[in-house]
């Protein structure tokens, strides 16, 4: 457990930016302070007076889902562009682990960024959190992180096979953003988008975090994020799979230092 | 000056040949443009076609305008630094602005064929009804817009080839642009306080132009105050990368910190 905390430590200093402060401030909190604001600001002038509390809410689980998805999504990328992926590849460690001690550090670091966007949205636009149940409000902060985390590991792995993977990360990234619902309602979507945006993380996580902000059904706010854990857990899953097809497939075409 | 030209064509040539093999160029000109478009339409779903022309079409177009030419060009100090490229263009006998003039260029041509494609997908799959009531005032405000975004290029390639955080500084700059342009929502819903800084960023006159050349201009004297105020924040844009190009050019000797990684 100490090598699996040190590890994701350690790489999440060397890959994030922590060696220089000004790297990581930049990133984590002043981009996402504004995308948050530029995003509220369109809200508030589409929507006219009325309460945008749930879509600021809804846009700061987004940009941390989008913290979530490119950091773990990069992984492999970072490897292959720093000429280390067919060593890590190569070594006997377990991977599943490797990549996991990675990923984890993220989680909570994107759930720092959802704090910090909703601190600008309190800050700027008066968002009203008062009297809300913060055991619940850190749990969907934390369930939505599992489904960014995991289904960036989904696009990690093709990084397997692919030397681009930003493509797929930014289609990815978009695509969250607008299925999810976090700035406008789901149901201005098309039919198969919405049928496609309950199959994706994160949604259930905003659904749910509006519905604690309003203080709500508790009932329903537990099967939201329960559903959202098992669909996270679902998209690990299928990122193990698809690692070890990607890796056996990238191991045949001799494609892993190819960048 | 023919030498120089050669110079800029090649680089031109090259550029757009290396932008179109990267993937997340390809997603910048091409999906990006739908993608945001389609966003911003169903944000802005049930609003009045001239919102939509303002906001959905030109907000998308002005935004990945903006992403493909500014933001390209500064990934692209980056990208040579990575290769190791940067200090041999910056010591060939050409001279690195010409080479950086020939990239930029390169990538407007792309960012133009991004924008008509915003354009086309609004108009086709959105159902956008879009008729332009002065074209000749449209097209010139396009013309120049985009020779001052060749300007900004140009001048943030200035600034971030003696920075090694580039990619990190270019990434931040996304955002203000957006917010303070008045590219999806007019600057009047901002404080006033920040209009001095919108008004010192190119895409805000561009966006105003060709918004006022859409719908018809009712005031002339308004619209050649902000052509007026375009081609001077485009002037202030040239004088300033030519001193910062000179500028780099000592320092980056001076420190020897091109090839740092």
């Amino acid at each position: 457990m100490r090598k699996f905390i040190r590890m994701s430590l350690l790489s999440f200093k060397a890959m994030f930016g922590w060696l220089d402060p000004k790297v990581y401030v930049l990133t984590k909190i002043i981009d996402p302070c504004l995308q948050m604001i530029f995003y509220s600001l369109l809200v508030r002038f589409t929507f006219g007076s009325s309460d945008i509390t749930p879509w600021i809410i809804g846009n700061a689980f987004l940009l941390s889902t989008r913290n979530a998805v490119f950091a773990t999504g990069s992984l492999l990328r970072s490897e292959r562009f720093e000429g280390t992926l067919k060593l890590v590849i190569a070594s006997p460690g377990n991977k599943l682990s490797t990549f996991a001690a990675r990923s984890f550090i993220s989680i909570f670091d994107a759930a720092v960024t959802v704090v910090v966007g909703l601190l600008a949205g309190i800050a700027i636009f008066h968002v009203d959190l008062s009297g809300i149940s913060y055991f619940q409000f850190v749990l969907s902060i934390l369930t939505a992180m599992l489904g960014g985390t995991s289904l960036g590991l989904v696009i990690a792995t093709v990084a397997l096979v692919m030397r681009e993977i930003h493509l797929f990360l930014n289609v990815a990234a978009m695509l969250l953003f607008i299925l999810t619902g976090a700035s406008f309602p789901i149901e201005r979507l098309p039919a198969p988008a919405r049928t496609l945006s309950c199959f994706l993380p994160v949604t259930r996580s905003i659904e749910a975090s509006r519905i604690i902000a309003e203080k709500g059904s508790i009932e329903k706010i537990y099967i939201l994020l329960g559903t959202e854990i098992i669909i996270s857990f679902i998209y690990l899953f299928f990122a193990y799979f698809l690692y070890i097809y990607f890796e056996r497939k990238a191991r045949i075409d001799a494609s892993l230092d190819v960048y | 000056m023919k030498n120089m030209l050669r110079v800029v064509y090649s680089s031109c040539l090259l550029q757009m040949k290396q932008s179109f093999s990267r993937s997340m160029f390809r997603f910048s000109i091409i999906i990006y443009p739908i993608l945001f478009a389609w966003t911003m339409y169903l944000i802005y779903e049930g609003q009045d076609n001239s919102m939509l022309v303002s906001y959905v079409m030109l907000g998308t177009a002005v935004a990945t305008m903006w992403g493909s030419i500014s933001f390209s060009s500064a990934g692209d100090i980056d990208r040579e630094r990575f290769m190791g490229a940067l200090e041999v263009i910056f010591c060939c006998p050409a001279r690195f602005s010409t080479i950086m003039m020939g990239k930029v260029i390169g990538n407007t041509i792309l960012g133009f064929f991004s924008m008509v494609l915003s354009f086309a997908f609004v108009i086709i799959f959105l159902k956008v009804r879009f008729t332009v009531a002065n074209p000749l005032y449209f097209c010139l405000s396009v013309v120049i817009g985009m020779i001052s975004l060749v300007m900004v290029a140009m001048l943030l390639s200035a600034l971030l080839a003696i920075s090694r955080s580039t990619r990190v500084i270019m990434n931040s700059m996304e955002y203000p642009v957006l917010i303070f342009c008045g590219t999806v929502f007019p600057i009047d819903i901002l404080p006033v306080w920040t209009r001095p800084l919108s008004f010192t960023l190119s895409p805000t006159y561009i966006l105003k132009l060709c918004r006022e050349s859409i719908e018809g201009i009712s005031d002339f004297g308004v619209f050649y105050t902000y052509l007026l105020g375009l081609i001077t924040v485009t002037l202030i844009y040239y004088i300033l990368y030519k001193w910062f190009y000179t500028v780099i050019d000592i320092k980056a000797r001076k420190e020897a910190t091109l090839e740092v990684v």
